[in-house]
C-alpha cells in the first residue's frame, strides 16, 4: 500500500500497474492530506470566508472540495476574499499588507507541510502580527499506518511517503515493523524510484532480512530533520484527528499548543458549526482504507467524476479516485 | 504526499535563498536548515528549503537495477 | 495627444475626447489608411471562396508580459484561429473595454503592439469600438478582437479532422508551455522567475507554408488554454480515431519542467499561444516536418504521435517510464498543489 497522494499519482501517471506482474497487487491508502479533511473543516473555513474584512488563504488542493453545501472557490465566485498561496510565507506578507483585515491560512499537510505553518507562526508571534491566524488540519502517519494495519487491512508492505520521511526520518518505520509482521521501504517518487522501493519491498518481503530500507538516501536520513520537528513541537501538540472516509485516529492530529492560541482560527473566532453532512453511496472510506479499488465503487466514472465530484477521493486531484480516472 | 522539487541554490539573502530548479529561480525559505551555503544540492516543498540532497552517496539499490527489464526480470525471480 | 495622462470616463462618451483618443493612439497604432475610423462599419472587398469568421475576447493577467502585452495576444490569437481553420487572415476588429484611472502611455503601447503585429502578419486592423467603464468595473483593459479571412478550395473541412486516418503522424511546431510559464514568472505575488518568454505569435505564415508544401494536411489546431493535451482529446472526440502520444517526444524547456516541478502541474495542460497540433499523412511527415524547422516559428518542432487503429475513443500517453495512461481533459483550472 501506498500512503501518499503523490504516490497515488504517480503511480497512476506513470502506469507502474502496467510494468508489475500480477502477484503484485498495489492498493492506495489515506495519502491525500486533501481527501482525509473532514466535511465539517472546510464548512468552517466557509464560514470564515463570510465574515467581514476576511481574508481566507489556501493551498490550491483545497479550495475546490465541496463542503456541505459549497466550496471556497464557489465562495470566492461570490465575493469571498479567498486567495491561493504556494507557501505558507505568503499568509505572513497578507496580513502585513492588510493590516486591517483577518488573515486566515488553512494549514493542511502531513508532516512535510506542517513544519512551513508551524515557521508561520513563530515568525507571526515574533513579529507581533496581529490579524494572523492558522485554521490547523495537520496530521501525522505514523497513527494511521497503524489504525490501517489494526482494522485488518491486508498488507504485506508499506511504500513509505519519501517526502514525509525526510522531516520525521526512518524511527517510526522501525517501531511499525516492531509492532506489526509488515515491511516498509521509503521511497521516492520517479517512476524508476518507485519501481526499486517496490522490488525492495518484494525482496523484504521473501527473502526476510532487514524489513525496513530506505531507498531514497539522498535526500531521508535515519535522523531526519530535527530542526523541522522541534519547531512542530514548539507551536503543535498531538490531538485526536478525523480522517474523512476512516473516522476518528487518535493522536494522528496536531493542534496549537496554549501558548500560541491567539494564532489558533478555532479559538480566535469560535464559530459555530454544524457537523458536516457526507454524501450518499459513497465508498471513499473504503477506497482510503484500501479495502476497495475506486473502479469497484458504483459512483466512480459516472455519478462521481473529477469535474462533478461527490466523494472526498475524487475531489483532489491526487486522490485515489481522480488518479485512477484521470491516468489509468 | 508531498511534491518536492530539487534544486541548487545560487544565492542567500537573510533568511531565504535563491534555489535554480531547471533554469527558474525559486525564492525558499530556510528556517527548517540548519545551515545553507551557495551551491548546495537542496530540496524545496511549499516554499522551505526541507533537507540537503547528498550527491555521491552510494544508492546501492539504484546501482543494482540499471534499467525496467532488469527489474521486471527481478520480479519473476522473486515471485 | 501624448500627454501620458489618465483615461477618463469623458474618453469614452462619444464626444471630441473619444475621437481625439481613437486618432492619436488606435489609428496612429494600426495606420491611418488601414482603419476605416470616421465611419460605423468598414466596407471590404470580398475575397474568394468560403468565408470564415472568428471572436475571441483577452482578459489577460498581467497585461505587459514577457514576450509580449495584451495587444500582441489579441490580434495573434485572431489571426491564428482564422488560421488553423484553413483561411487566409485578412481583416481584424479591435474593441477595447478600458477601466477609469488606466494609463494612456500603457494603451498607447499595447495599441502599437497590436498594430505592429497585425503588420508582419499582413493583416489590417479595420474598424473598432472604445468604452471607458468606471474604476472597479474591469480589470484594467479587456480587449476583443474578430476576425475574417477567406479559405481556398479543398480545407473548408480541415478543423473537423474529416480527413484523419490510423497512420497519420501529430506534430508540434515547438515546445509546450512556455506562455503559462512566462505569466507565472512574471507575477509578483509568486516568488518565482525566469528567463523564459511567452511563444506568443501570429503563425499564419508558418501554416501557409505548411499548407503550401503538404496540401494532404488533415487537422490543425492551436493549442491555447488548456494546452496540447485539450487539442489531442477534442481531435479524438472529432476524428473517432484512438490517438497514441509519446512522452518523451513532445519538446519542452527546462523552465516549463522546473515550473510544473514546483507547482505539480501537469505541461500537458499548460497554456500556449504560439503553438499548432498539425496532422499529417504518414508518407508526408519528413517534409512537413523539415518545413516547420526551416520556419522561425517552428524550429524546434517534432513528431509527437500518431493516429491509431486500435482504442478509438482515447488519447494514450505513453510515458517515459514505459508505462502508458489515458489523457482525460482537465476540468477546471490547474492549480498548485502541495500534494
Amino acid at each position: 500500500m501506498e500512503v501518499c497522494g503523490s504516490h497515488t499519482m504517480a503511480i497512476s501517471r506513470f502506469g507502474i500497474r502496467s510494468l508489475l506482474p500480477e502477484t503484485i497487487r498495489l492498493i492506495s491508502g489515506p495519502g491525500c492530506p486533501v481527501c482525509v479533511t473532514e466535511i465539517t473543516y472546510i464548512d468552517y473555513a466557509i464560514a470564515l470566508s463570510r465574515q467581514p474584512a476576511t481574508v481566507v488563504l489556501s493551498y490550491g488542493d483545497l479550495v475546490r472540495v465541496p463542503g456541505s453545501h459549497s466550496s471556497l472557490e464557489r465562495e470566492r465566485a461570490g465575493g469571498a476574499d479567498v486567495r491561493i498561496v504556494y507557501s505558507p510565507m505568503q499568509a505572513l506578507e497578507t496580513a502585513r499588507e492588510n493590516p486591517d483585515k483577518e488573515v486566515v491560512f488553512c494549514g493542511i499537510g502531513f508532516e512535510t507541510t506542517t513544519p512551513g505553518s508551524a515557521v508561520l507562526i513563530k515568525s507571526a508571534a515574533e513579529k507581533n502580527i496581529g490579524n494572523l491566524s492558522i485554521l490547523g488540519a495537520h496530521k501525522t502517519m505514523k497513527p494511521a499506518m497503524s489504525a490501517l494495519l489494526e482494522s485488518g487491512t491486508a498488507i504485506d508492505g508499506y511504500i513509505c511517503p519519501g517526502h514525509v520521511s525526510v522531516i520525521t526520518g526512518m524511527g517510526m518505520y522501525r517501531e511499525l515493523c516492531n509492532e506489526y509482521p509488515i515491511a516498509c521501504t521509503v521511497t521516492g517518487f520517479e517512476a524508476e524510484e518507485i519501481l526499486v522501493g517496490i522490488l525492495s519491498l518484494v525482496r523484504s518481503i521473501q527473502n526476510g532480512g532487514d524489513p525496513v530500507q530506505n531507498a531514497y538516501p539522498r535526500v531521508v536520513r535515519e535522523e531526519g530533520n530535527p530542526k523541522a520537528r522541534s519547531l512542530v513541537a514548539e507551536v503543535f501538540e498531538p490531538s485526536d484527528a478525523f480522517w474523512r472516509g476512516v473516522g476518528s485516529i487518535k493522536g494522528s492530529g496536531l493542534a496549537v499548543r496554549r501558548e500560541y492560541e491567539t494564532f489558533d482560527a478555532y479559538e480566535r473566532f469560535g464559530l459555530e458549526v454544524e457537523e458536516g453532512v457526507e454524501p450518499k453511496g459513497c465508498r471513499c472510506g473504503e477506497v482510503l482504507r484500501g479495502v476497495c479499488t475506486p473502479a469497484e465503487c458504483p459512483l466512480f466514472g459516472n455519478r462521481c467524476v473529477p469535474g462533478d465530484p461527490v466523494g472526498a477521493c475524487m475531489v483532489s486531484s491526487e486522490g485515489s479516485c481522480a488518479a485512477w480516472y484521470n491516468y489509468s | 504526499m508531498c511534491i518536492a522539487v530539487p534544486g541548487e541554490v545560487i544565492r542567500i539573502h537573510d533568511s531565504t535563498a535563491e534555489v535554480r530548479i531547471r533554469k527558474v529561480i525559486l525564492e525558499a525559505d530556510c528556517a527548517l536548515m540548519e545551515s545553507i551555503s551557495v551551491g548546495d544540492n537542496v530540496l524545496v516543498h511549499a516554499g522551505f528549503i526541507i533537507e540537503k540532497i547528498t550527491r555521491g552517496e552510494s544508492d546501492q539499490m539504484m546501482d543494482d537495477l540499471e534499467n525496467y527489464s532488469n527489474i521486471t526480470s527481478a520480479w519473476e525471480d522473486n515471485s | 495627444m501624448k500627454d501620458f495622462g489618465k483615461i477618463t470616463l469623458a474618453h469614452g462618451a462619444g464626444g471630441d475626447m473619444s475621437g481625439e483618443l481613437i486618432r492619436s493612439v488606435f489609428m496612429q497604432a494600426f495606420g491611418d489608411e488601414n482603419v476605416q475610423g470616421s465611419s460605423d462599419s468598414a466596407i471590404l472587398e470580398p475575397g474568394r471562396g468560403k468565408m470564415a469568421f472568428t471572436t475571441d475576447s483577452y482578459v489577460v493577467q498581467p497585461l505587459f508580459f514577457p514576450g509580449g502585452d495584451i495587444g500582441k495576444l489579441a490580434v495573434a490569437g485572431t489571426i491564428n484561429d482564422l488560421s488553423v481553420s484553413g483561411a487566409i487572415p485578412l481583416y481584424l476588429s479591435f474593441s477595447v473595454i478600458i477601466e477609469e484611472g488606466f494609463s494612456i502611455s500603457d494603451l498607447s503601447k499595447i495599441a502599437e503592439s497590436a498594430g505592429e503585429t497585425a503588420r508582419s502578419a499582413g493583416v489590417q486592423i479595420v474598424t473598432g469600438d472604445t468604452k471607458v467603464v468606471e474604476k472597479g468595473s474591469c480589470d484594467g483593459l479587456f480587449i476583443n478582437t474578430s476576425g475574417v479571412g477567406f479559405i481556398e478550395e479543398g480545407l473548408a473541412g480541415i478543423s473537423t479532422a474529416s480527413r484523419v486516418k490510423p497512420g497519420d503522424s501529430i506534430l508540434v511546431n515547438g515546445t509546450i508551455g512556455d506562455h503559462e510559464t512566462a505569466l507565472l514568472c512574471s507575477r509578483k505575488d509568486i516568488p518565482v522567475s525566469s528567463q523564459i518568454i511567452s511563444d506568443c505569435a501570429p503563425l499564419n505564415s508558418l501554416i501557409r507554408e505548411l499548407i503550401g508544401s503538404c496540401p494532404s494536411i488533415a487537422f490543425m489546431r492551436d493549442a491555447t488554454r488548456g494546452g496540447i493535451a485539450t487539442v489531442l482529446c477534442e481531435l479524438n472526440e472529432l476524428c473517432g480515431r484512438g490517438i497514441e502520444i509519446k512522452e518523451d517526444a513532445i519538446p519542452m524547456k527546462e523552465e516549463v519542467s522546473g515550473i510544473s516541478g514546483i507547482f505539480g502541474y501537469d505541461p500537458l495542460f499548460m497554456a500556449n499561444e504560439g503553438k499548432v497540433i498539425f496532422v499529417v499523412p504518414k508518407e508526408d511527415t519528413e517534409s512537413a516536418l523539415g518545413l516547420l524547422r526551416k520556419h522561425p516559428m517552428g524550429k524546434e518542432a517534432a513528431v509527437i504521435g500518431r493516429i491509431t487503429q486500435d482504442n478509438p475513443d482515447r488519447t494514450i500517453l505513453k510515458t517515459r517510464a514505459g508505462g502508458s495512461h489515458i489523457l482525460h481533459r482537465l476540468s477546471g483550472m490547474q492549480l498548485p498543489r502541495i500534494c
